[in-house]
């Protein structure tokens, strides 16, 4: 369901939280969906459980995730596929930036560049 | 909640005049995992053993749930805690099962059906003599040894060293278990950063007999960044001598600066005298380990 990577500079709790607005901002996380539990997560991906805790306990205080005792966390009723097209372009733009600063250091014209994009979009689309 | 279960207070520890560990100050708070790192001779074993009474400090204080550890014979210390050598103390001439009956009858409580478990999952053979089994093998059965009374405070010294991958994973998803499971701590060294990457929640690294780093995983992730400034851009005095910058290096025409404590006023200035966005590069643990190896 997440894609991990504890050997990278950013900390594994930042990933998961980064992924799970990602997937409730483009509907692929449906509000009431559950989550899987903390100790399923962190013995999956052999992480540690108080990263996972921590990663839900942020998703929790942005109102993103419920959570009720006993039971698997939850998306939010409220927050769940409401974010506006804009505030998710706003959240593309991070990556965006990258992309633009490499294509630059690697003198890739404008037009090379957004052809690249459109197909790596085309073989996602598939 | 959380108890200090450990207390190291400006440890000191040297052999024949060579001093190993100078003045080590530390807590653990229950429920943590931490990962011990260091070159070799750094003094990571020396560490555990201190901490585990098994050597005295020259100076300083050892606490263990509040017990200085000079007077580990406590019998109640004993039964919370867990320690498995780098070297195993397997005796050759007994299967693993003989062994572990054995090392049972020194505790008042003992969970078999744990150990059986465990071995079924690490794929351990409880009745070939130990002589006969793999340095993988033997390993593994001294894990399995160690838990059999249920520690609190584990101390595992190098665990995976001789391990598989495979095997590795299986090891740490277990650790990881009994972590959930309940306030286990568990502190261990080793020399693969990647593991220690996975499962620590924070993080020591000893170096010329202190430890170097003592942080949290995540925030030492965070604040430690990597710039490398544009081809000709100079480095200036205030820079070469902020505080936090742990390395500078030339690598072709452009600077390339290691920063311990990255934050945003760094970033201005950095901003200011480079008259640039400096683009901070966050590193892995290996790469922080190396930079800090420099």
């Amino acid at each position: 369901m997440f894609s991990l990577n504890p050997n990278s500079g950013i900390p594994i709790y930042k990933q998961l939280v980064d992924q799970v607005r990602r997937m409730i901002a483009g509907n692929q996380l449906k509000a009431g969906d559950e989550l899987p539990s903390v100790r399923e997560l962190a013995v999956q991906h052999a992480v540690n459980p108080m990263t996972i805790s921590k990663a839900y306990s942020l998703l929790e205080a942005e109102g993103l995730l419920d959570r009720q005792r006993g039971k698997p966390m939850t998306v939010a009723q409220s927050t769940a596929g409401t974010e506006s097209k804009a505030a998710r372009l706003k959240r593309l733009a991070p990556a965006i930036d990258h992309l633009v600063a490499s294509a630059h250091q690697l003198q890739l014209s404008d037009e090379d560049t957004l052809c690249a994009v459109r197909r790596a979009m085309e073989k996602n689309n598939d | 909640m959380t108890d200090t279960v450990l207390t190291l207070d400006n440890v000191f520890k040297g052999f024949d005049g060579a001093a190993v560990l100078k003045g080590i100050s530390a807590q653990v708070q229950s429920g943590e995992v931490i990962g011990l790192l260091g070159i070799n001779g750094a003094g990571k074993t020396t560490l555990l053993e201190t901490i585990l009474g098994y050597a005295l400090p020259d100076a300083g204080t050892v606490s263990l749930f509040g017990v200085a550890t000079n007077v580990l014979h406590d019998e109640s210390l004993k039964h919370r805690i867990g320690f498995v050598p780098q070297r195993d103390e397997l005796l050759d001439q007994m299967t693993g099962r003989q062994f572990i009956e054995l090392v049972a009858r020194f505790y008042d409580h003992w969970n078999q059906p744990l150990l059986d478990r465990l071995a079924q999952e690490f794929d351990v053979p409880l009745d070939v003599r130990a002589s006969k089994l793999s340095v993988g093998q033997r390993q593994k059965l001294s894990i399995l040894v160690a838990l059999g009374h249920e520690p609190e405070l584990i101390f595992l010294d190098e665990p995976v060293a001789s391990l598989d991958p495979l095997a590795r994973r299986r090891f740490l998803q277990t650790l990881i278990d009994l972590v959930a499971e309940g306030d286990r701590t568990i502190l261990f060294s080793t020399h693969i950063v990647s593991d220690l990457e996975r499962v620590a929640n924070r993080v020591w690294l000893i170096k010329d007999g202190l430890l170097k780093v003592d942080a949290a995983l995540d925030e030492l992730k965070e604040r430690t960044v990597r710039i490398t400034l544009p081809p000709g851009a100079a480095v200036s005095d205030t820079i070469r001598t902020e505080e936090t910058l742990i390395h500078l290096r030339h690598e072709q025409e452009s600077a390339v600066m290691v920063f311990s404590h990255w934050d945003a006023a760094r970033h201005d200035l950095l901003a200011r005298q480079t008259n640039g966005m400096p683009e901070p590069q966050h590193l892995s643990l290996e790469e922080i380990f190396l930079e800090l190896h420099r």
